[in-house]
């Protein structure tokens, strides 16, 4: 192939992706997440005023939710909000970049561990068509297409994890790479809470591995390693200011804070009986035991065929319905791929191979596993070893002299019926079935709020589903200063470490929101999250009869109510 | 006394496959000593659940992708096994978890291997597998025992091989380090599993 068919079919592949990626962003996922309007707000907050929403100046970390986010993904939305103002395209648009900038780093990755770093193989015919499968695969892959669309703090860090190791590789023959690589793994590290665990596992193995190469330039890893302590140096202040900034997050999610296990070895100490020997008990039934083998389970359920084909990850907003995280049409090309990889091992492939193992590893030391978005790092040795297994098809086919292009027509036309069949659940029945887990309806809602709320002296919102206050601010380009000297929050987080904003302005968050308890006046607007208020309350409050009367609702896309806006009246 | 008559024409069946394709007597022992470490075959020695309840207890869902679903799924195969029924072998998959390494051993031993027979055995393996998912409507969770018997054999080829490795000095230590602690893992999974046993052997069931 010449250069310039090379280069375009790099090209269309970059262009297959974006289109991907950029296709109605703004309407496909149904709705804003939470976690994506903060990153929007926030961005929006630090550009106007320099500080987030609690009036920390620049921070590295947003207290947010209380979930303290890593601040990567607001700074990355800072300038699509200066320049595509603040609206959901200016919030997904970062991301869907880093995707399809992703995309072309595994292409040059690929390149770098199988083809540049690995002569002998690379002589095997059709071997470089591997750069080019990786990238294909890593285009249409729904996992990556899922985490592209919305800003989700993955995206950006898978993007700047496989990037570190793209550098780190071409370092190996030019040092000056290894600031690039430090760089990108610091990016990661500030994208991600993950990554703070992931980036040093892979440190980890890259000092294994290349032990020799390492050594051998030591001057160089040090200032590399200078230069991320130096851009991590605010990260660390941060955390120690504040602690929360790293164990905020983890407290929610740890397996170390989940009540099953210890409720587990309290019962098989119990069964053993008071008059077994205590230390043999202990010897049976311990914690370093039952932690290793719920984290154990919990790894294997990220390589089980049911998370990876048949149902995902069944948490919101994450799942896709009916099918897995990969096509079904991997399976085999992945298997064969690992078996390569493993047969024909090298420095370089042995990293791709670490990296797949490592991927699950975060996410199975939370407890709401499998978990497509902590294990996201898998996505990108997936493709490269379904990608080698393609290739490696394709060439015993031709060496074999069986039909060829059937054989390709085949492949293509199986990736094209299960790339339609995807985008048909994305754009088609997501948007009937998930409406209530990606927050749907917001937009609508506070447009019609503001159009009518000067009438009313308050605003009670229920705060069923979701942080409301947040899409308030959002969607209203709210002031953030006027914002900060208004909010009402708890000084205290909730029993699963949410912050709860009360109040703001006249609007006042009943969460939980139960409408018996609900101060009930006739110049107040109350917003119901589906049916929270019923439409034909009645009741009788201070001697006065009060009949709720429907102003607005929002539906959802399949029908029934997503919000209603309900005055009361006296009848 | 129906289970222990299968489970002997398993161990049978077992045996004899080892000695057509590998004509290995240690490797046909190593089967047995692994087999009676192993929470599957436990199940059918002390009859619980017995034969006629394990036909009986259907896979949740019906279609064949869920039934694929649940039949390769690590956490049926290594962590919970038969699903509700948790007396006899407790809280214990079909295999201990420690043996994973001796499948993935064993498995990579038999598929780089330059026998068409021992390359065979992972075929096996595959039609056991498929006869499970496709009968796993009609006999309950009865149809693993297709396949169970088949990957007890790929571990102990797994485990052999490794304890080759182990024994030779010219091997990296790092590795022989591994394999050891691997095999004391064993014996400590193995130890809980027997406590398991006394234990659910006292409790009304």
């Amino acid at each position: 192939m010449s250069l310039k068919k090379i280069n375009l079919v790099l090209v269309l592949i970059i262009v297959l992706a974006l289109v991907l990626r950029v296709y109605k962003l703004s309407d496909f996922a149904p709705g804003l997440y939470s976690d994506e309007t903060a990153y929007g707000y926030n961005a929006y907050s630090l550009l106007k005023t320099g500080h987030d929403e609690f009036g920390e100046f620049w921070p590295v970390s947003f207290k947010s939710f209380g979930d303290y986010k890593p601040a990567m993904s607001a700074w990355l939305t800072i300038p699509s909000v200066l320049i595509f103002g603040l609206n959901e395209f200016a919030v997904r648009i970062p991301v869907a970049l880093a995707g399809s900038a992703t995309v072309l780093v595994v292409y040059f990755l690929a390149k770098e561990v199988f083809l540049i770093g690995n002569k002998k193989n690379a002589r095997l015919y059709y071997f470089n068509l591997l750069p080019y499968s990786a990238a294909t695969l890593l285009a249409i892959s729904p996992w990556h297409l899922m985490f592209s669309r919305s800003s989700m703090l993955v995206g950006f860090e898978v993007m700047f994890t496989s990037a570190a190791l793209l550098f780190f590789l071409r370092g190996l023959k030019n040092t000056n790479f290894w600031y690039l690589s430090a760089f990108c793994f610091t990016g990661a590290i500030y994208s991600y809470y993950g990554a703070r665990v992931t980036t040093l596992l892979i440190l980890l193995s890259i000092l294994v591995i290349f032990k020799k190469e390492v050594l051998q330039k030591k001057r160089e890893v040090f200032k590399g390693l200078v230069l991320a302590l130096l851009l991590l140096s605010p990260l660390v202040w941060s955390i120690v200011h504040d602690p929360l900034t790293l164990t905020g997050r983890a407290k929610t999610v740890s397996i170390f804070f989940d009540p099953g296990i210890k409720s587990k070895l309290w019962e098989a100490h119990t069964l053993d009986g008071q008059n077994y020997p205590v230390i043999l008990s202990r010897f049976f039934h311990n914690k370093t035991y039952f932690y290793f083998r719920d984290f154990a389970r919990r790894y294997l359920e990220h390589f089980s065929f049911s998370f990876l084909f048949l149902n995902g990850d069944s948490h919101p907003p994450f799942f896709i319905p009916r099918m897995g995280v990969a096509y079904l049409a991997d399976l085999l090309f992945f298997l064969y791929g690992l078996f390569l990889a493993v047969k024909v091992r090298n420095k370089r492939i042995t990293l791709i191979l670490t990296y797949l193992f490592i991927g699950p590893i975060v996410a199975s030391l939370t407890f709401l596993t499998p978990a497509a978005n902590r294990s996201f790092n898998l996505v990108i040795a997936w493709t490269m070893l379904t990608g080698l297994g393609i290739v490696r098809i394709l060439y015993l086919v031709t060496n074999r002299k069986l039909i060829t292009k059937a054989t390709i027509g085949l492949i293509i036309a199986v990736y094209l019926v299960s790339l339609v069949y995807y985008l048909k659940i994305y754009y088609f029945v997501i948007p009937k079935e998930a409406t209530v887990e990606w927050h749907y309806g917001r937009r609508e809602l506070v447009g019609k709020i503001a159009k009518i709320q000067d009438k009313y002296e308050e605003v009670v919102i229920s705060g069923s589903q979701g942080t409301a206050y947040i899409w308030l601010l959002f969607y209203q380009k709210y002031d953030p200063v006027k914002y900060r000297q208004t909010a009402v929050i708890d000084d205290v987080p909730d029993g699963l470490g949410w912050i709860q904003v009360r109040a703001f302005d006249k609007y006042k968050i009943e969460r939980p929101f139960n409408w018996n308890n609900v101060s009930k006046k006739t110049n107040t607007l109350y917003v119901s999250f589906e049916d929270d208020i019923p439409s034909n309350w009645v009741g009788v409050v201070d001697g006065k009869k009060l009949e709720a009367f429907e102003v607005n609702k929002v539906l959802y896309p399949a029908g029934g109510n997503a919000f209603k806006l309900i005055e009361l009246k006296a009848i | 006394m129906d289970s222990v008559f299968f489970l002997f024409f398993l161990i049978l069946f077992n045996s004899f496959l080892i000695w057509i394709i590998f004509a290995n007597v240690r490797l046909v022992i190593l089967n047995l000593l692994l087999m009676f470490v192993t929470p599957w075959v436990w199940t059918l020695i002390l009859n619980a659940p017995t034969l006629r309840e394990l036909s009986h207890v259907m896979p949740d869902e019906l279609s064949i992708s869920a039934s694929v679903a649940q039949i390769l799924s690590w956490d049926y195969l290594l962590f919970h096994g038969t699903p509700k029924l948790f007396y006899a072998v407790g809280e214990h998959g079909y295999f201990l978890i420690s043996f994973l390494p001796l499948f993935i051993f064993g498995l990579w031993t038999l598929l780089g291997s330059n026998s068409a027979k021992q390359k065979s055995l992972a075929f096996l393996l595959l039609i056991g597998l498929g006869i499970s998912i496709v009968f796993s409507k009609s006999v309950g969770l009865l149809s693993v025992f297709w396949f169970l018997p088949v990957v007890s054999i790929v571990g102990a080829v797994g485990l052999y091989k490794l304890i080759v490795i182990m024994t030779k000095t010219s091997s990296s230590l790092t590795f022989r380090l591994l394999i050891l602690i691997n095999i004391l893992w064993i014996l400590y999974e193995t130890s809980r599993l027997f406590r398991v046993i006394q234990v659910q052997s006292t409790l009304q069931i």
